[in-house]
């Protein structure tokens, strides 16, 4: 079994493709051979028994690369969803809605974090306002104790526990958080401080590409 | 619900007036198809299509089940065109439009119904264990024209796709693990090819491969599905305007030659996808050496 | 008399401004059910009630009531995993328990609680799935849980998970045996084989209101207000089986280690008052 060829600690390539189909906004984002396009769609035209009075209705849905959408993918519409509501400035779109897709290109493991990274670049793509950035990365404890981040599938088949965060640009707080497996309270907050770091290089990507993308 | 703005009577008549002289919107002539890319890999089964500005992914994969009862000797083929918001906006999910149906339909007629892949070679134990394989295909751009590009992503990743060795000594069955043992392509009869034709007023004026706008104005369309046997494998002209038969024999003939250039660049970029995965395994041996 | 113009009925205030209404009583260290921030509803737990099932429990954590019955059967496995059998676990929110919920398919809340369930299970490696193995290859049983909430004001992740893991633990299945000769399985009259659990996880359920204040064991109304929830969930050892944190506004490590502090006392609770239910 070929090992890492990476350090526990580094993230993989990160590219990112803005405007990859046409909506009003749009991205792809890669971690390495993970591939999510996520599509923003608004603020448009809403049904009237999903309007909201104060603010802009958000819809998310999530398409895997492989078979029909499962409770699997329903949980990670409700992830992305409650992430993005909170940091989207929706009072100042009422009665409309935001429609977000996601699509699973090519999945290589942390497919979750490519995911909220793709809605992230795609919402500010399409001119949303919001007020803070969600990233997100994930990274896994393996069977020897280890704390691998940006996991592959294959490593996370075998892993021990796999934690998925999201944080916030300004205050790096947490947005969202979600740890499964069998792990201790020490491993945990390793791997936020450990995922933390990483997602200061995400941001920093980020803001390159757009850098690149004005000039 | 977002519906999609109809054309102004403008933008009609401009169109319109572009075919009297043979010009389409984006300076192709009447027969000309858009530029095609088809992107295979990195792994096996995964095709990306760009014909012009529309978009499609095709993922093929592959698992062990139970064949069906009246049918123990074969595996199964199935397909999933779900429409996405994505590249159908005001689309609702889990309720099929129009064109959703008519989409399955056409692939299903071109793929499944015609045999293109050989489905008894999918059988492992009669009456025990098949292979399933199931094509997913994902539209992600409109920009017109969605079924051609499907079936061009349908075939191209049914060609490219690779599934895992299966050994049988008597009632033993072993699956061999895909860095064990190569995986072996899909036995596929024929390669049919979709060509889809727009026609405009009453009949004089038509187009091969449709832009969106192209489509918003037609009076009638007509899709032919040939093989690389030359056969006619679909041939659908659902209602609109009526043709004669002559514009259908020089249809099927124009048909015929788009579908050899299609196939070209199917072939073209099964030999990239090649080459760049011999690259990468020999870039793998050197680092692990 | 005249009435004060300005000064509202606590119900109106409740109803127009529901985060100042909650707000003024955090202020004062309590909640709108008499609770401090930090204290949990009566939980109480009924085991084997259901006798048509292979185990059951009924779980109610204050109002929020859950009914959770196990049924077996016997399934092919898969093909990759010819000695597993399978846990399916489902909750129906219809309804019944309340009016937010409309009849029809599974809606998303409900959905995303069957796929945390359902994780939970596989994570924490709850039961060794080879134990439901009858013959290799060929049977295995299949247990599907299926939760249903009856009377729904909040916290039901809590209650679903206390229900699900106390009716895996009264689970009775027959013995069975694979014939060779005649190629079906069969099993006896009396129930007499019960699950070993291999791990026993409880969860426990923080709200965080204003981004500072935990509200334990949220109702109906705190949950809806709040928009953000923690869940942590240990087992009987102390070791982590699963964090979920969604929504809302950013929050802390500290809230973190809070949360995890309250849920290691609670599960000491918890586990007496499911030993006091058998």
């Amino acid at each position: 079994m070929a090992s890492r060829k990476r350090p526990p600690s580094k993230i993989r390539t990160i590219s990112i493709e803005p405007n990859y189909v046409n909506r009003d906004g749009s991205a792809l984002f890669k971690f390495g051979d993970s591939a999510v396009v996520c599509s923003v769609n608004g603020p448009t035209e809403v049904k009237l028994r999903d309007e909201k009075v104060d603010k802009a209705t958000i819809d998310v849905i999530f398409k895997p690369l492989v078979g029909l959408p499962g409770t699997k993918d329903k949980t990670h519409e409700y992830i992305i969803r409650s992430t993005v509501e909170s940091v989207i400035k929706s009072n100042l779109y009422p009665r409309t809605l935001i429609q977000i897709v996601c699509q699973v290109m090519m999945d290589d493991g942390n497919i979750l974090a490519t995911a909220i990274n793709a809605t992230t670049y795609a919402l500010m793509n399409a001119g949303v306002e919001m007020k803070d950035i969600a990233v997100a990365v994930a990274c896994i404890v393996n069977k020897d104790g280890n704390i691998l981040i940006d996991p592959e599938l294959r490593e996370i088949e075998k892993a021990q526990s796999y934690h998925t965060f999201a944080f916030s640009k300004t205050s790096f707080g947490l947005l969202f958080c979600e740890s499964t497996g069998l792990f201790t309270e020490e491993q945990y907050f390793e791997c936020y401080a450990i995922c933390k770091i990483a997602a200061q290089e995400i941001i920093d990507k980020i803001r390159m590409k757009i850098q690149l993308d004005l000039t | 619900m977002v519906k999609e703005l109809e054309l102004s009577t403008n933008e009609k008549e401009l169109i319109i007036s572009g075919l009297k002289e043979g010009i389409r919107l984006d300076g192709r002539g009447i027969d000309d198809f858009r530029s095609l890319k088809i992107t295979l890999g990195p792994e096996y089964g995964r095709s990306e299509v760009k014909l012009g500005d529309t978009k499609v992914l095709a993922k093929v994969s592959c698992e062990v089940a139970r064949p069906y009862p009246d049918r123990p000797n074969e595996g199964m083929l199935t397909l999933n065109t779900e429409l996405s918001p994505m590249a159908f906006a005001g689309l609702e999910p889990g309720r099929p439009s129009e064109e959703e149906v008519l989409v399955s339909r056409i692939l299903e007629k071109a793929i499944k119904i015609n045999r293109a892949v050989d489905v008894e070679g999918l059988c492992i134990v009669a009456n025990e264990l098949a292979w399933s394989i199931h094509v997913d295909v994902h539209f992600l751009d409109n920009d017109g024209n969605i079924i051609d590009a499907a079936c061009i992503a349908a075939i191209s990743a049914l060609s490219h796709f690779r599934r895992p060795d299966v050994t049988v000594i008597g009632e033993d069955v072993t699956i061999h693990p895909v860095d064990q043992r190569n995986p072996v392509p899909l036995s596929i009869h024929h390669t049919p090819i979709c060509v889809t034709f727009a026609f405009f007023e009453n009949g004089d004026l038509w187009v091969v491969d449709p832009s969106l706008k192209e489509e918003q104005i037609r009076r009638g369309d007509m899709i032919i599905a040939i093989n690389n046997h030359k056969e006619i494998c679909v041939l659908s002209k659902a209602g609109g305007l009526p043709l004669e038969m002559l514009t259908i024999i020089q249809c099927s003939k124009l048909a015929a030659s788009k579908v050899d250039w299609v196939r070209e660049k199917i072939q073209d970029a099964i030999a990239n996808a090649a080459e760049v995965e011999k690259r990468k395994t020999l870039r793998e041996i050197i680092i692990d050496d | 008399m005249v009435k004060n113009s300005l000064a509202f009925e606590a119900e109106t205030f409740r109803k127009i401004q529901p985060q100042e209404y909650l707000r003024r009583f955090i202020q004062g260290n309590i909640r709108p059910d008499g609770r401090s921030l930090s204290q949990f509803r009566p939980t109480t737990v009924n085991q084997s009630c259901i006798t048509t099932t292979n185990g059951s429990s009924m779980v109610r954590i204050g109002n929020t009531t859950v009914v959770c019955g196990i049924k077996a059967e016997v399934a092919t496995p898969k093909f990759n995993s010819p000695l597993e059998g399978y846990l399916v676990p489902n909750i129906d929110l219809s309804p019944i328990c309340s009016p937010k919920f409309k009849p029809g398919p599974p809606g998303e809340l409900a959905q995303v609680l069957s796929e945390n369930l359902n994780n939970l299970l596989k994570s924490a490696s709850v039961l060794d799935l080879t134990s439901l193995c009858i013959k290799e290859g060929i049977a295995v049983w299949v247990l599907y849980i299926d939760l249903v909430c009856v009377n729904y004001d909040g916290n039901i992740y809590d209650a679903s998970v206390i229900g699900m893991i106390t009716a895996l633990t009264n689970v009775k299945l027959p013995e069975a045996t694979f014939e060779e000769s005649s190629g079906l399985v069969k099993a006896t009259e009396e129930l007499s084989v019960t699950l070993k659990l291999q791990r026993i996880p409880y969860s426990v359920t923080v709200a965080l209101f204003d981004g500072q204040h935990l509200l334990v064991d949220p109702t109906e109304v705190e949950e809806s207000i709040t928009s953000e929830q923690i869940t942590i969930v240990f087992d009987e050892v102390g070791q982590l089986c699963s964090i979920w944190k969604v929504g809302g506004l950013p929050s802390s490590p500290e809230h973190l280690k809070q949360c995890m502090n309250i849920a290691r006392e609670r599960y000491k609770q918890i586990s007496m008052i499911v030993k006091s239910s058998i």
